[in-house]
């Protein structure tokens, strides 16, 4: 699965929000999601796997994070385009600025 | 000036709304005479301003670019194919839409993920890794929330 495919999942897209700035063990997430385990185990291990989300034992707990590396993908594909049309439509603001004066 | 992202399937949406203190028409002419397209795009392009009329674009690495025209209300919609050869299924639309202040301008790109990837792919991410993934990782949030607004 491709990272935009993982991150179009509603679940999965509010797990990566409850890991926004903090780490979280599966039964936290349990927890703030309302979802019950087996379903938020399987969410974690296709972020996992997409490498969106990483994960480190910590005093025999296992904690999740989020993984810059998986975003990555989405992010270059994306960016180069807004970019793309941002600087664009800069120029053709300033053009028609430019005339009216 | 708003930018989101949409994804509808296997088709994703980049769209721009702007405010164009400018009336409908002067911005009609700014994206479809080609001198006028000259003036703020840098490459003067060939256009035969109809419906399946080809848009031929010049760039700087001597790529000659043939585009159609798909859609042309004047003076709201003009729509064209985007590196069509590349990107069979990528199309660029503009619509301009009167407002009290000037015009909205809304741009949407929009293209598949297979026209995404093959993009990625063309363009060369030589530059510096770490300016990269710390790019990323202060951007990120932001793209999520714009994919997640978009859903």
């Amino acid at each position: 699965m491709d990272a935009f495919t993982v991150v179009a999942d509603p679940t999965r897209r509010r797990i990566l929000e409850e890991l926004r700035g903090r780490e979280r063990t599966v039964g936290e997430l349990v927890g703030a999601l309302g979802v019950n385990q087996p379903t938020v185990s399987k969410h974690l291990r296709v972020l996992r796997d997409a490498r969106l989300v990483s994960s480190a034992v910590d005093a025999q707990r296992r904690r999740y994070r989020i993984d810059a590396d998986g975003f990555r993908e989405i992010e270059e594909w994306v960016d180069a385009f807004r970019r793309l049309w941002a600087t664009r439509l800069d120029a053709l603001e300033a053009h028609l600025d430019r005339r009216s004066r | 000036m708003t930018e989101t992202v949409r994804r509808s399937g296997d088709r994703v949406v980049l769209r721009y709304e702007r405010v164009l203190h400018h009336p409908v028409e002067e911005v009609w002419a700014a994206i479809t005479d080609p001198d006028r397209i000259n003036a703020w795009w840098g490459t003067r392009p060939e256009i035969d301003l109809r419906v399946g009329g080809d848009y031929v674009s010049h760039h700087a690495t001597g790529d000659r670019v043939v585009d159609r025209i798909v859609r042309l209300e004047p003076p709201h919609v003009f729509a064209h194919t985007f590196w069509q050869h590349v990107n069979p299924d990528a199309l660029v639309t503009y619509e301009l839409q009167p407002i009290d202040e000037g015009t909205l301008l809304v741009l949407m790109h929009e293209m598949t993920e297979n026209d995404l990837r093959n993009a990625a792919a063309s363009m060369h991410w030589d530059g510096d890794i770490y300016d990269l993934m710390s790019r990323t990782a202060a951007g990120w949030p932001r793209l999520l929330t714009a994919l997640n607004s978009s859903f």
